[in-house]
């Protein structure tokens, strides 16, 4: 088995001049080689032993988006035999300091300015010794020892071989501190467990380095670590780093990744980029997309089931001709041969239409204990269902509570030295169940489940999925704890509500007024009730309330990858909550940003 | 500090309306001086005179140790004085890119021939403008719509492409006109980061003509206010708060 750094210096053997990494800057696309990858590792690696005396066991925090610097950086503090601790980029001061502290972090490298702001208001609480900044825009005015501007301290190093450094390092030492978010822990993970847990996945897809993956997300994420920046090294495939977060689909469109690995929110964004750019559409444009989606589903449900006929053949090039191959190439897809979904699963008629369009979802299922990964569906799955088959070396069960359990040979280990494993078998925090052809079921977190008055138990992730399946419907938040039916907030989309609206001649402001429109209550209405003829009796939504604003994630309501944290939602939004428990039909919210809302609750 | 900018005893009349009526006031080298005053009081006339738009009856301006009574903004535009208007004043059918890119055309020397053809010296010249060009536009963060037309942008952002087109001409001196008026507090508080960034960092001489005097206090280094074309005020944020000839101006006064 190998290191990190050692992938690097392997890719550098095999094809010193293949394409590593690609990063757009200054509207143009600089590309760097194997070559040039490891020459830059090798002066970083100079320039952290001499300036920050990075050695074996410093633990370094990793704080911001993936810009070349960084990713560098990661393999240079590696080689050195540091420990790289990732932090997302919007963390807020509070986890910061948890993550800072817990792993015992002794020098930050940090983006730019808001990283290094941010850090600069707990800098007292924290032991860190040393700060690297990668962007020195605005700071110039800064005056504390403790920064040191990445370019300075690269202009003063030596580009020197490390190639008996890197031999020397092993694989069982430990590479990353990750941290998991919804559990608030952060696990151990060594370049053994996540280099083989990569291996795994790249093995079972047949990835090789003529693939190209864009990394959508920041590295700080378990999952999208080991799926795109372990697996580009493990593969030699390049990476690939777009602008800037606004410019994501632009430069999609440009690189035309043969795999896309992103939460299911990102999947959601294009559908309801794709429904909005049609509601702003010609008459006639709209007119033929719906009636191409019509058909195209049409057909899609007959290649499932086996009955497609020659005529469904010819038609379906025809629609994918005119229709959805144009749309799939701006938004970049044309070429992607395995699309991954990180975080569960997308709901059907998401899903479906990304099959029909020849966009093969594969959905899997992983967090930071696991190294990013336990089960990914095969290609050419067409159960919208499960989140796969367990990896190679992984076991995965489900015990009477209906608590997923697993066992993996890449597993993380709790850095606080809890216990977290019982007989080799670790509780993913889950509950789902196995089909019949051992694919895993995920049905929602165990700490989620509700409990209606009626005693009856479900999770509210699966009626969420459903209902926020509509691209007019941004997220929604399930309530049912301990009360006679299911209530719902929902949160619009902003973009696809306001060329629907502009598209019914609706006037508004803002998004508070357009979130209480009669029009748009209806809309949501409508929606929820073709949801409920899909579900059982107990477990229909009766009543809604569309909520003034989106949810905050520094405000902890949605995590890093847009998914709902109940328990800050339940805290801000205190007022929704006993509303629906008082009944009431009209209430005011005292919201977090100290105004005062008042808001409706619809009948269904 | 030197002066870079001396206006003395300037008067500018329009027929017999007097728009400016001697006026002087000095701006340093490196900072941030921001003209105020009520509606009509000759701000944007005092901009005009200097980057050579108006020509005063009577008076000078000294720009860059040179005092001259007229110049024509070209020149001005060549000696390192680069402007934003009230009104947007961009080409509304071009991109971002593009409007940006006319920012450049002090610094281009190839003819309109090789220019058209993409031949010669234009091709050169186009990458290093567009490398400049790129500069400013991941300095004011609007990658995401370089080749959006104009006039598809909200107006806060057009007034931050004005801002890039004014800042690839390589100014010394930068002149802005309400470079905030219209704009949301998110929007303002973008834009005063920009201008502070343009100013402590690359070190360019900053007049601005604004009317959010919370903006106007926070980030300027020297206030003139201007009244009915005359110059009421002169001095440091503080001090110029406190001057009882401004509050009345701004506040009102019983006669």
């Amino acid at each position: 088995m190998a290191t990190i750094p050692g992938l690097v210096l392997s890719n550098k053997q095999k094809s010193p001049d293949a394409v590593a990494l690609r990063y757009k800057q200054l509207g143009i696309w600089n590309t760097y080689t194997w070559n040039d990858y490891y020459n830059e590792v090798s002066v970083l690696v100079d320039a952290y032993n001499k300036s920050l005396s990075v050695s074996k066991g410093t633990v370094v925090a990793v704080y911001g988006n993936n810009v070349p610097k960084l990713i560098f950086s990661i393999a240079a503090v590696q080689t050195l035999g540091g420990i790289v601790a990732l932090i997302h980029p919007e963390s807020t001061e509070g986890e910061l300091k948890t993550i800072l502290n817990n792993s015992n972090a002794e020098i930050l490298i940090a983006e730019d300015q808001q990283q290094v702001d941010t850090f600069l208001k707990v800098e007292s609480e924290c032991n860190v010794k040393k700060i690297v900044y990668l962007d020195g825009r605005g700071m110039a005015t800064y005056d504390n020892s403790k920064l040191n501007s990445y370019d300075n301290l690269v202009s003063e190093a030596k580009n020197e071989s490390i190639d008996s450094m890197i031999s020397g390092l092993s694989d069982n030492e430990v590479a990353f501190y990750l941290f998991d978010e919804h559990e608030d822990k952060i696990y151990k993970v060594s370049h053994e467990a996540i280099i083989k847990n990569s291996t795994k996945i790249s093995e079972l897809n047949k990835l090789s380095q003529n693939d190209s993956i864009v990394s959508y997300l920041p590295l700080s994420i378990p999952t999208n670590l080991l799926f795109t920046y372990i697996t580009s090294l493990v593969c030699g495939m390049s990476f690939n780093l777009p602008e800037s977060n606004q410019t994501i689909e632009k430069d999609l469109q440009e690189i035309g990744p043969s795999i896309l690995y992103a939460p299911s929110f990102v999947y959601k964004h294009i559908i309801t980029s794709i429904s909005y750019r049609i509601e702003s559409a010609t008459q006639s444009n709209y007119d033929r997309y719906m009636n191409h989606y019509k058909k195209l589903m049409n057909i899609y449900e007959k290649e499932v089931s086996g009955n497609k006929s020659l005529i469904d053949s010819i038609q379906k090039v025809w629609v994918m001709l005119t229709t959805f191959a144009p749309a799939k190439n701006v938004f970049g897809l044309t070429n992607i041969k395995h699309a991954f979904v990180s975080d569960g699963v997308l709901s059907k008629v998401n899903f479906d239409f990304f099959h029909a369009i020849g966009v093969e979802i594969q959905h899997s299922f992983g967090q930071a204990i696991s190294c990013g990964c336990i089960s990914v569906q095969p290609d050419h799955s067409v159960s919208s269902e499960n989140v796969g088959a367990p990896l190679s070396g992984t076991e995965i069960k489900v015990n009477e509570n209906s608590e997923v359990l697993f066992k993996t040979d890449c597993l993380g280990e709790n850095l606080s030295g809890e216990a977290n494993v019982d007989n080799g078998w670790v509780n993913s925090g889950y509950v789902g169940s196995m089909d019949n052809s051992g694919n895993v079921i995920i049905d929602g977190r165990t700490e989620d489940i509700v409990t209606l008055k009626s005693g009856k138990k479900f999770s509210p992730e699966s009626i969420e999925n459903l209902v926020s399946c509509s691209p007019f419907i941004k997220s929604t938040v399930i309530i049912g704890e301990n009360q006679d039916s299911n209530s719902a907030i929902v949160i619009i989309d902003p973009n696809s509500v306001n060329s629907w609206a502009d598209r019914k001649n609706i006037r508004y402001t803002g998004y508070a007024e357009l979130a209480a429109k009669e029009e748009v209550r209806d809309l949501i209405k409508d929606h929820i009730k073709c949801v409920n003829e899909t579900l059982d009796d107990h477990l229909k939504v009766k009543r809604f309330v569309i909520l003034h604003r989106t949810l905050i994630m520094t405000a902890g309501e949605v995590s890093k990858t847009m998914e709902v944290m109940r328990k800050n939602i339940t805290t801000n939004l205190n007022d929704v909550f006993s509303a629906f428990e008082k009944n009431e039909s009209k209430f005011t919210v005292n919201d977090i940003d100290q105004l005062t809302y008042d808001l409706k609750v619809n009948e269904i | 500090m030197t002066d870079i900018l001396k206006v003395e005893n300037v008067t500018l009349t329009f027929g017999g309306v007097k728009a400016i009526t001697d006026i002087s006031f000095n701006v340093r080298e490196g900072e941030i001086c921001a003209v105020i005053g009520p509606n009509g009081a000759g701000k944007s006339s005092m901009l005009n005179v200097i980057n050579g738009v108006y020509l005063p009856q009577i008076g000078t301006v000294t720009y860059d140790g040179v005092e001259r009574r007229t110049i024509n903004p070209r020149d001005a535009a060549i000696a390192g004085m680069a402007r934003t208007f009230q009104n947007i004043a961009l080409f509304q059918g071009m991109t971002v890119l593009e409007n940006i890119m006319t920012g450049r055309n002090l610094f281009m020397k190839s003819s309109w021939l090789e220019q058209g053809l993409n031949i010669g010296r234009a091709r050169k010249e186009e990458k290093e403008n567009r490398l400049a060009v790129e500069k400013v536009i991941k300095f004011l963060q609007i990658e995401s719509i370089r080749k959006t037309p104009v006039s598809k942008l909200p107006y806060g952002l057009q007034k931050r492409v004005e801002l890039g087109r004014a800042l690839v001409a390589e100014p010394k001196i930068l002149l802005l006109d309400e470079p905030m008026a219209g704009m949301n507090l998110e929007e303002k508080a973008d834009m005063s980061c920009f201008i502070l960034e343009i100013n402590k960092e690359q070190g360019i001489t900053t007049v601005m003509i604004e009317h959010d005097m919370g903006v106007v206090m926070d980030i300027s280094d020297h206030v003139v206010v201007l009244d009915y074309g005359k110059k009421i005020g002169d001095g440091t944020p503080s001090e110029v708060m406190s001057n009882q000839d401004v509050i009345d101006a701004y506040l009102g006064v019983s006669h």
